[in-house]
C-alpha cells in the first residue's frame, strides 16, 4: 500500500491488495504442489486403470483388471502381509521403546543430556547407511549378532537373519526400529518435560501412587503427541522402501517385499506402469486410511476424556 | 524406609536399563568403526573385536572406490539446493496462510493439508514422469524440486504454525505506520520467525541429505548419485573387500554424526520443535 493514502479511505481498494498479495505469496509453493503432489495423484489413479509400459503415448484402457491381478499376485500378497508387520513393530519397537526410554529418562535428576544424545545418534544417519551396518551385523559368516550369540553359547540363536525367508522381514524391520525410536524418544521427552510439575505434586497429595500418577497425569499430558508419534510410526511402518532395497531388494525372492518395494519392481523394472500404480493406489489410501482413522478415532477419545 | 529403597530399586533399574539402551546405540558404530581398519581375512575369522593391526590405508583405498568425493558433492548440492529453496518458498506461504488474507479463507489451506497424508512412495511414479515430461529426468535440479515439492505440505504447515503464533498486532502497528504487506513481512514478522525457520532448515537439511526413495528413481547415472545411493554399491564397488565396504560406511555417516556432536542441542530442538507443531 502506498503510504502516502490512509488506509481508512480505501477499504476497498485495500482488501483487494490484500488478496492478491497473499495469492502470489503462495504460487511458488502453489506451482511444485500441483505439479509434484496434485497431478502425480491423479496420473497415478488414472495409469492404475490402464495397460501401460511407461513408453507408449497411448494407454490401454481395462478397468479395474490391474487391481484383480493384484490381490491375486502372491509377491503383492506377501508384500500386504509384509507391510502390516513392519507397522505392527513400529508401533511396539520403535515408538513403544522411544516412550518407555523417554519416561526413564525424564526421571532422571543427571544425565539426562547424554543420554538423549546418545541414544538419538542412530536417528541422525542416513536410512541406508544404517541398512549397510546392519546387513554386515546380521552377517551369518562375519556379522558381529551371531560372533556375540555363539560367544555366550546360544549357538541355537545365531540364525541366518536375511537369508531366512521367514525371518527377513523381522530383522530388516528391527533394523529399522533401531534407527527410529530415537525421533518417537526425542518427542515423547519434550512432551514430558511440558507436562507441569504442580500436577504430580497435586496427585501425591491426593495420594495417588506412581502407577495412578502416570495413568492420570502423564499419559493426558502426552496425549497430542501421542496420537502425533503413533500415526507417524504407522505411516513409517508402511512406507519402509530404503531399509529394506539397502538389506535386501526385497529379497530372498520375495520373502521381504513391501508394498512400496513392490511398486519400484513393478514399474521399473517390469515396466507394468499399470500394475504399480494400482499397488500404489492401494498404499496411498490405507495410509490415508489410518490417518484419518487414527484422528478421528483419537478426537473421540479427547473428547470423551 | 521401605518407600526409599524402592526408589533406589527402580533407580537401578532405570540406570541399567539405560546403560543398556547406550551400548545397543554405540556397539554397531564401534564395531563398524573397528572392522574398517581390518582386512577381509581379519574380518572373516570374526575372532577378534578391535584390529590387530589396524589398516588405514582402507580408508584412502575406499574414498577412491567408492567415489565418494563425488557422492558428497552431490549430496552437498542437492541438500543445499533443497533447504534454501523450501526455506524461501515456505516461509511466504507460511505466512500467507496464517497472516494474509487466505488466513480468511482456510480452503486452500485444507488442499495443502490433504497433501500431508499422501505418502511419497504412492506416487513416486507419476513424479517420475512429471520430471521425464520436463526434461528434468535424471538431473540435480529436477530431484531438488521433487523433494521441495513433496516436502511442500510439511514446510508449509510448519511455517504456517510459526507465524499464526506471532501476534497480529505487530503487523497492524507497522501497517499504520505505512509499511505495505512486504515490508511487513519481511521488517516485522521474518526476524521474529528465525527459530521456527532454523527448526524447518533442520528438518529439511536431514530429510534432504537421508532422502533415499526419490533419488533412486529420478538419478538413473551414476554420476549424480548421492550419498545414500553410493553405499547401496559399497560391495559392488569395492570388489567384496570387505575392509573397505566398512570404511566407506565410516565415512558416510561421520560428517553426520560430526555435526550432530557439534550442533546437538539445535539438532534436537529443531526436531522437537518440528514434530510438536506438526
Amino acid at each position: 500500500m502506498n503510504a502516502a493514502t490512509p488506509f481508512w479511505n480505501n477499504r476497498r481498494k485495500r482488501s483487494c491488495t490484500d488478496a492478491a498479495t497473499s495469492i502470489v505469496f503462495i504460487i511458488p509453493t502453489a506451482i511444485l504442489l500441483i505439479a509434484f503432489v496434485i497431478i502425480p495423484i491423479i496420473w497415478t489413479v488414472q495409469i492404475s486403470f490402464n495397460e501401460w509400459d511407461g513408453l507408449q503415448p497411448t494407454m490401454n484402457f481395462v478397468g479395474l483388471e490391474n487391481y484383480q491381478t493384484a490381490f491375486q499376485k502372491p509377491q503383492f500378497q506377501k508384500s500386504l502381509l509384509n507391510n502390516f508387520i513392519w507397522a505392527v513393530m513400529h508401533l511396539f519397537f520403535a515408538c513403544g521403546t522411544g516412550f518407555f526410554i523417554a519416561f526413564l529418562i525424564s526421571r532422571l535428576k543427571r544425565g539426562m543430556g547424554f543420554f538423549r544424545t546418545v541414544l538419538f545418534l542412530p536417528n541422525v544417519i542416513a536410512t541406508t547407511i544404517s541398512a549397510v551396518m546392519w546387513t554386515q551385523i546380521f552377517n551369518p559368516t562375519y556379522g558381529i549378532l551371531n560372533n556375540l550369540l555363539s560367544a555366550i553359547g546360544l549357538d541355537s540363536l545365531a540364525l541366518q537373519w536375511l537369508a531366512d525367508p521367514d525371518l527377513v522381514i523381522y530383522s530388516t524391520s528391527m533394523a529399522s526400529c533401531w534407527q527410529a525410536y530415537g525421533y518417537y524418544m526425542v518427542l515423547f521427552l519434550a512432551g514430558l518435560q511440558n507436562i507441569d510439575v504442580s500436577l504430580y505434586e497435586a496427585a501425591r497429595m491426593d495420594g495417588a501412587n506412581a502407577f495412578k500418577q502416570f495413568i492420570h497425569v502423564t499419559i493426558p499430558g502426552l496425549r497430542s503427541i501421542l496420537t502425533f508419534v503413533i500415526s507417524m510410526a504407522l505411516i513409517n511402518g508402511l512406507k519402509g522402501f530404503a531399509t529394506v532395497w539397502a538389506m535386501t531388494r526385497g529379497g530372498p525372492e520375495y520373502s521381504s517385499h513391501l508394498l512400496s518395494l513392490f511398486v519400484y519392481k513393478t514399474a521399473f523394472l517390469e515396466y507394468d506402469y499399470g500394475l504399480a500404480s494400482a499397488a500404489a493406489v492401494i498404499l496411498g489410501i490405507l495410509v490415508m486410511v489410518i490417518t484419518i482413522a487414527f484422528n478421528v478415532f483419537s478426537d473421540k477419545i479427547n473428547a470423551d476424556m | 524406609m521401605t518407600r526409599g529403597t524402592k526408589i533406589k530399586h527402580i533407580h537401578w533399574f532405570s540406570g541399567a536399563v539405560l546403560i543398556l539402551f547406550t551400548l545397543l546405540a554405540l556397539i554397531p558404530f564401534l564395531w563398524v568403526i573397528c572392522s574398517s581398519l581390518k582386512g577381509t581375512g581379519e574380518i572373516f575369522t570374526g575372532r577378534n573385536f578391535f584390529p590387530q593391526d589396524p589398516k588405514f590405508s582402507n580408508y584412502p583405498q575406499a574414498w577412491e572406490s567408492a567415489r565418494l568425493g563425488l557422492r558428497f558433492f552431490n549430496s552437498i548440492i542437492v541438500t543445499l539446493g533443497a533447504t534454501v529453496l523450501s526455506l524461501a518458498i515456505t516461509t511466504l506461504a507460511g505466512y500467507s496462510f496464517a497472516k494474509l488474507w487466505l488466513a480468511k479463507y482456510p480452503f486452500v489451506f485444507y488442499c495443502y493439508l490433504f497433501g500431508m497424508s499422501v505418502p511419497m512412495q504412492a506416487i513416486v511414479l507419476s513424479i517420475f514422469l512429471q520430471l521425464r515430461n520436463w526434461n528434468l529426468q535424471n538431473t540435480r535440479l529436477g530431484l531438488i524440486i521433487a523433494i521441495v515439492g513433496t516436502g511442500i505440505p510439511f514446510a508449509t504447515f510448519l511455517m504456517r504454525n510459526f507465524f499464526k503464533d506471532l501476534p497480529d498486532s505487530f503487523g497492524e502497528c507497522a501497517q499504520l505506520d505505512g509499511s505495505n504487506a512486504f515490508q511487513t513481512f519481511w521488517y516485522v514478522y521474518l526476524p521474529l520467525a528465525k527459530p521456527g525457520m532454523l527448526a524447518l532448515a533442520i528438518f529439511t537439511l536431514i530429510g534432504a541429505w537421508n532422502e533415499f526413495d526419490l533419488s533412486l528413481v529420478v538419478l538413473t547415472d551414476d554420476k549424480l548419485w548421492t550419498i545414500t545411493l553410493g553405499v547401496t554399491q559399497f560391495r559392488t564397488v569395492t570388489n567384496n573387500n570387505y575392509g573397505l565396504v566398512f570404511s566407506s560406511a565410516v565415512i558416510s555417516f561421520l560428517p553426520t554424526v560430526l555435526l550432530y556432536c557439534l550442533f546437538q542441542r539445535s539438532f534436537i530442538e529443531g526436531i522437537t520443535v518440528g514434530g510438536e507443531k506438526g
